[in-house]
């Protein structure tokens, strides 16, 4: 008796009903082409299970777990897409920059306007300072980010504490949105620096968008998931370390 | 929340299921990414009390397509062997400048796509035929027939090995 291809390999597939199976399995008895020809089909579905297998083994890349993490947190980031996209395109025209240096260049570019814009100083609410070249939360904001739970935000605050996590520096990061100024900063001594900031506003789509961006960077940084409001707490008392 | 964990325990498998369409690491891992934004943005869309494996299967999938249809490589080539040889021959040479492939990569990469995602479902993935044909909604029947060309392909490039 002989057997199309179709139904060799859904024999070797699993697919064929119990008396089909019986007779490729009785015929492969007295036919050694046919069973050498089952054993190919066998072996290949082997070879590509060893080749692929391995990769369902393998550790997950934080950028989508991350991106798992925030949205459980949050909102979704859904500006990867978009920049995948307009990445490929800049490709074909010319080498293109990574997103990681775009995404470092546009968070540099909005520092620079935003501490353009509200200074590093003098008065008690400025949100910023200067230590040893580097920018750090001061007045209200570094309030906010030393004291403030997400869980417990006082309405007479000027900044929303968003995301808590521990980023792959090891530092604990903190996410903040304001009327004037958004961003992220990073525990390092005793001082709060600024990892990356946005303008904030008070409009409902540019906050929003803002936060949006916001939660991008955060996905990047995090090592885990955002911490969750017991943790946030046990931080907080133990002085972010 | 529950729905990020269900996609969270899936990612092993949508990432090799990622790979053995595109091959590369990162393309694959950015396919993946793509899709579960996707996911996220319409998770509304997913009815509960379905398969989640199925959906996400099929998001996966169809950005692969569009991703691929966009980059205006490996046009529908089935039945015709020399564009097939003509084009995958391009495809080999500039992934072989990049980096060093496995004989399976290569033998996947040269299927046309139709073939590569229909033995990629069910001799990788393990879905049952009638599985895999609702994911890509066709035909029981055309899904065999592509997987019993994808096969004859792969045994081709492979099966002196195997």
């Amino acid at each position: 008796m002989t057997f199309d291809e179709a139904t060799i390999m859904a024999y070797v597939d699993g697919e064929c009903d119990a008396v089909t199976v019986k007779r490729i399995e009785k015929a492969m008895e007295t036919d050694p082409a046919l069973a050498k020809q089952i054993e190919q089909e066998q072996a290949l579905r082997d070879k590509l299970s060893a080749h692929y297998d391995p990769v369902a083994e393998e550790a997950v890349p934080d950028r989508l777990t991350a991106m798992l993490n925030a949205s459980a947190a949050s909102n979704v980031d859904s500006s990867f897409t978009v920049r995948k996209a307009e990445q490929d395109e800049s490709k074909q025209r010319r080498r293109s920059m990574g997103i990681a240096q775009w995404g470092a260049m546009a968070a540099t570019l909005a520092l620079g306007v935003v501490v353009g814009q509200y200074g590093l100083g003098g008065g008690s609410d400025a949100p910023f300072a200067q230590q040893d070249g580097a920018l750090v939360a001061s007045g209200p904001l570094e309030d906010a980010l030393e004291t403030q739970l997400a869980s417990m935000q006082p309405d007479d605050s000027d900044y929303r504490i968003g995301l808590t996590f521990r980023a792959k520096t090891g530092n604990i990061c903190r996410s903040f949105t304001g009327e004037a100024v958004s961003g992220i900063g990073c525990r390092d001594g005793q001082q709060w620096k600024m990892h990356s900031t946005l303008p904030g506003g008070t409009e409902g789509d540019y906050r929003q968008a803002s936060s949006s961006k916001i939660n991008a960077i955060a996905a990047e940084m995090m090592v885990d998931a955002p911490v969750d409001a017991d943790t946030e707490r046990k931080l907080l008392e133990t002085g972010w370390k | 929340m529950a729905f990020e964990q269900d996609l969270l325990e899936l990612l092993p498998r949508l990432r090799r299921f990622a790979r053995s369409l595109t091959r590369d690491i990162n393309d694959a891992d950015d396919l993946c990414q793509m899709a579960l934004e996707r996911a996220l943005n319409k998770r509304d869309q997913w009815q509960v009390g379905t398969r989640l494996d199925s959906w996400m299967y099929r998001i996966t999938r169809n950005i692969w397509i569009d991703t691929v249809r966009a980059a205006g490589r490996h046009k529908h080539v089935a039945n015709d062997d020399d564009a097939m040889e003509n084009i995958a021959g391009d495809d080999h040479q500039r992934m072989e400048s990049r980096m060093e492939l496995n004989d399976v990569d290569r033998a996947m990469d040269r299927l046309p796509i139709e073939q590569r995602e229909a033995v990629s479902l069910v001799l990788v993935e393990g879905f049952a035929y009638k599985e895999a044909a609702a994911l890509l909604d066709i035909p029981i029947g055309t899904l065999t027939s592509r997987l019993v060309r994808g096969r004859e392909a792969l045994q081709r490039k492979l099966g002196e090995a195997a």
